[in-house]
C-alpha cells in the first residue's frame, strides 16, 4: 500500500472539463472493451477449450464405426445412432470385454475402499483433531506425506508382498492397495470437519455423564455425518478413477476395473473408436454427477488448507 | 510488505518445543487410549506405505534376478546401471520439460480462468462447473479422448488445422517423434488447469476489497491494480499451487502411459513411466526400478522439504495461509497425485 501512495498521480487539473471528458471516455472504453469483449471472449475460449474434447467424445460415440473414420471428420453425425453403446451390454460386440463385469468390479472395489477408509479414518482424524498425545505430529505427518512419495516406486515392494500373501487378483488386495490413496485423503478431509465442530459440545456431554468415547459417538459423530458423506463421495471418485494400482495388481480379466478394462475396448486390429468413446462417456457420468452434486463442498474442502475462508 | 509483516510477526510465535520433556513414556501411557483411535489407520499405512518405502531402499542395493533366486548385495551398482542407461538423459530431459511446461501453462490458464470466473458473470456456477470437469474425469478417459483427437489419420485437431489452412495434411501429433512431448503437455494442461483455477479462485476471495477501492481512489488503473495488488496478494497461493502441480506432474503416470506409453522411441518417456517399464514390462528389473524409484523419491523429497519450509514461512508471514503446518501437508492430498 505504501508503494501505491508514493506514486500517487498528481491530480490538480487545469482544465477540469477536458479531464472529466477524458476519464469518461476511458471508463466507457474499459466497460465495453475489457468488461465485455475481453472477459467474455476469453471466457468463450476457455469454455471451448474445456468442453470441446467432451463434445467430440460424445459426437464420436453416437456415430457408427464406419462414420467415425470418415475423412474429413463430421462434426455432427449424419445418422446418429446408439449402436456403439451396444458394447456396454453385449460382450460379443466388444471383443469379449464385459462392461457390466468391469462396472461391477469398479463398484465393489470403490465402495469397499470408501467404506473401509472412512471407517478407519473417522476415529483417527477425530484423535488428530482433539487429542494431544506424544508422537501425534509425526503420525499425522506420515499419513499426509504420502502424496509426496512416488506411488510407482512403491508398486514393486507391494507387488512382491501381495504375491507372497496371494493377494494378487483379488478384491482384498486391490482394496488394501487403494488405502495408500484413500486413507490420507479421508483423514485429512475428516479432520477438517472435526476441527469445525466446537469443543464445548463434548465438554457439555461429559458433564452430563458421557464417557469420552460416548461423547464422540453420540454427540460428535451425528454432527459430522455431512462431512463423512462428503468425504465418502470424494474418496469414491478417487477410487473410481484409479488406474495404476488396478493395472498392476489385476491380470485376471474377471477382476479388471473399468479404468483398466476401458483400455481393452480398443484392440489393435479392431480400432472401434466409437465404442471406446461410448465407454468413456458411460464411465465419466457417475463422477461428473457426483461432482456436480457437491461442487460447493468440493471447492471448499480442496482449498481449506491453503486459504482461510 | 512481506518483510515488514515477518519482522512484526516473529515475536508472536511461541518457540517450538524440540526437546522432549522427561517422562515421555509416562505421557504416552497416560494417553494410551488415544492411540487406539489412530491405531487402525497407522497400521494400514504401515503395510501400504512404510513397508514399501523401506523395502524399496533395500531392493535398490541388491541384485535380483528376473527369474527368481537368491538376492545379492551389490552396493550402488543398480544406481550406476540405471543412470548409465542410454535413454536416461532423454528421460530426465523429458521429465523436466514435461513438469515445467505443464506447471507453468496450467498456472497461467488457471489464473486467467480464476480472474474471469471471480467476476460477476452470467450463470457463473454453471461456468465454473463446466471448467472443472476436465479435472474430475479419470486420467484414463482423458487420455483416450486426446488420443482420439490426436489420431494421425482421423484426428479432429489435424482437420481443424487443415480447415484453417495452417497445415496441408494431417500431423502425427503423438505417433511421430517431433511433436509428441508438446502434444501431451497441451493435453495435460487441459486436464489440470482447473485445479490451479480452483486454488486461485479461493486465493482471490481472500484479497480484501478495500485494497482495490483504495487503489482506485489513488488513481491506479486496472493493470496497476493487477500487478501491485492482485499478484503480490496471490503470490503465496501461486507458489503453493505451483509446487502441488509439480508433485502431480512428476507423478503423472496414468496420463502419459495411456496416451503414448512413453513412446515413440522414448520421446515422451518420463521418470515414472520408466520406473514402471523397468519393473513390469518385458523381463522384470525390480532392482533397477527400485533404484530409479529411490532417485525419484529423493528428488520429490527435496521439493517436499522446500514446500514445507515455504508453507511454514508463509504461515508466519501471511494472514492468507492457515497457521498450521499440517495444513500445507494436507493440501498434498488434493492433487490427484499418483
Amino acid at each position: 500500500m505504501a508503494v501505491m501512495t508514493e506514486k500517487r498521480v498528481e491530480t490538480r487539473p487545469i482544465d477540469n472539463a477536458a479531464l472529466i471528458a477524458q476519464t469518461k471516455r476511458r471508463r466507457q472504453f474499459e466497460r465495453i472493451f475489457i468488461d465485455g469483449i475481453l472477459v467474455y471472449g476469453f471466457l468463450a475460449l476457455l469454455l471451448l477449450f474445456a468442453i470441446f474434447p467432451f463434445l467430440w467424445m460424445f459426437s464420436t460415440s453416437i456415430k457408427t464405426a464406419q462414420e467415425s473414420f470418415v475423412i474429413p471428420p463430421r462434426w455432427i453425425p449424419q445418422h446418429p445412432t446408439l449402436e456403439a453403446y451396444k458394447v456396454l451390454y453385449d460382450a460379443k460386440a466388444a471383443n469379449n470385454n464385459s462392461f457390466p463385469r468391469y462396472f461391477l468390479n469398479s463398484l465393489i472395489v470403490s465402495i469397499s475402499t470408501t467404506v473401509i477408509a472412512v471407517a478407519i479414518a473417522v476415529p483417527a482424524s477425530y484423535a488428530f483433531s482433539r487429542f494431544t498425545f506424544p508422537g501425534k505430529g509425526i503420525l499425522f505427518f506420515s499419513v499426509l506425506g504420502r502424496n509426496t512419495f512416488p506411488l510407482v516406486a512403491f508398486l514393486v515392494p507391494l507387488f512382491q508382498l501381495f504375491a507372497a500373501l496371494h493377494l494378487q487378483n483379488s478384491y482384498q488386495g486391490l482394496i488394501l492397495a487403494y488405502m495408500t490413496i484413500s486413507l490420507p485423503l479421508a483423514v485429512w478431509l475428516l479432520k477438517g470437519f472435526f476441527d469445525g465442530i466446537p469443543n464445548e459440545l463434548e465438554k457439555a456431554a461429559r458433564i452430563d455423564g458421557c464417557t469420552r468415547f460416548g461423547a464422540f459417538v453420540r454427540v460428535i459423530l451425528p454432527l459430522a455425518t455431512p462431512g463423512m458423506v462428503a468425504t465418502a463421495i470424494y474418496a469414491f471418485i478417487n477410487a473410481w478413477n484409479e488406474y495404476l494400482i488396478a493395472l498392476t495388481f489385476t491380470s485376471d480379466p474377471k477382476l479388471r476395473t473399468l479404468q483398466v478394462g476401458q483400455t481393452f475396448f480398443l484392440s489393435e486390429n479392431n480400432s472401434n473408436w466409437a465404442a471406446l468413446m461410448a465407454v468413456s462417456f458411460a464411465i465419466s457420468i457417475p463422477v461428473v454427477v457426483a461432482f456436480l452434486l457437491l461442487q460447493r463442498f468440493f471447492i471448499k474442502a480442496l482449498t481449506a488448507g491453503a486459504v482461510k475462508g | 510488505m512481506a518483510t515488514a509483516t515477518r519482522t512484526l510477526g516473529r515475536p508472536q510465535i511461541a518457540p517450538r518445543v524440540t526437546v522432549q520433556e522427561p517422562g515421555v513414556f509416562k505421557r504416552m501411557w497416560k494417553h494410551r487410549a488415544d492411540y487406539l483411535y489412530v491405531f487402525p489407520a497407522i497400521f494400514a499405512m504401515g503395510i501400504v506405505i512404510l513397508y514399501p518405502l523401506v523395502e524399496m531402499f533395500r531392493l535398490s542395493f541388491y541384485y535380483t534376478s528376473p527369474y527368481g533366486g537368491a538376492q545379492k548385495f551389490v552396493g550402488f551398482d543398480n544406481y550406476a546401471e540405471a543412470v548409465s542407461d542410454e535413454h536416461f538423459g532423454l528421460v530426465v530431459k523429458n521429465t523436466l520439460v514435461w513438469t515445467a511446461a505443464s506447471t507453468i501453462f496450467a498456472l497461467l490458464i488457471g489464473l486467467v480462468a480464476a480472474i474471469i470466473v471471480s467476476r460477476p458473470l452470467f450463470a457463473r456456477g454453471l461456468v465454473r462447473g463446466i471448467l472443472i470437469i476436465p479435472w474430475i474425469i479419470s486420467a484414463t478417459t482423458a487420455a483416450f479422448i486426446w488420443k482420439w483427437m490426436y489420431n494421425a489419420d482421423f484426428g479432429i485437431i489435424s482437420w481443424i488445422l487443415i480447415r484453417f489452412h495452417l497445415i496441408e495434411k494431417p500431423l502425427k501429433f503423438i505417433d511421430g517423434t517431433d511433436f509428441v512431448l508438446p502434444s501431451i503437455i497441451v493435453a495435460n494442461v487441459w486436464k489440470e488447469f482447473p485445479f490451479a483455477m480452483i486454488m486461485l479462485i479461493a486465493g482471490l476471495q481472500t484479497i480484501p476489497e478495500q485494497l482495490y477501492s483504495a487503489a482506485k481512489v489513488d488513481g491506479a488503473g486496472r493493470w496497476r491494480r493487477f500487478t501491485e495488488i492482485t499478484l503480490p496478494q496471490l503470490s503465496p497461493i501461486l507458489l503453493v499451487t505451483s509446487l502441488l502441480l509439480v508433485f502431480a506432474n512428476m507423478n503423472a503416470f496414468t496420463f502419459v502411459w495411456v496416451l503414448t506409453g512413453g513412446g515413440p522411441v522414448y520421446r515422451s518417456a518420463i521418470f515414472v513411466t520408466q520406473v514402471y517399464s523397468q519393473a513390469f514390462v518385458g523381463s522384470p528389473h525390480f532392482e533397477l526400478a527400485s533404484a530409479m524409484g529411490v532417485i525419484l523419491f529423493l528428488i520429490l523429497m527435496v521439493f517436499a522439504v522446500f514446500y514445507v519450509w515455504l508453507f511454514n514461512r508463509q504461515s508466519r508471514t501471511s494472514h492468507v495461509v492457515e497457521d498450521e503446518e499440517e495444513g500445507g501437508l494436507a493440501l498434498l492430498n488434493v492433487t490427484n497425485a499418483e
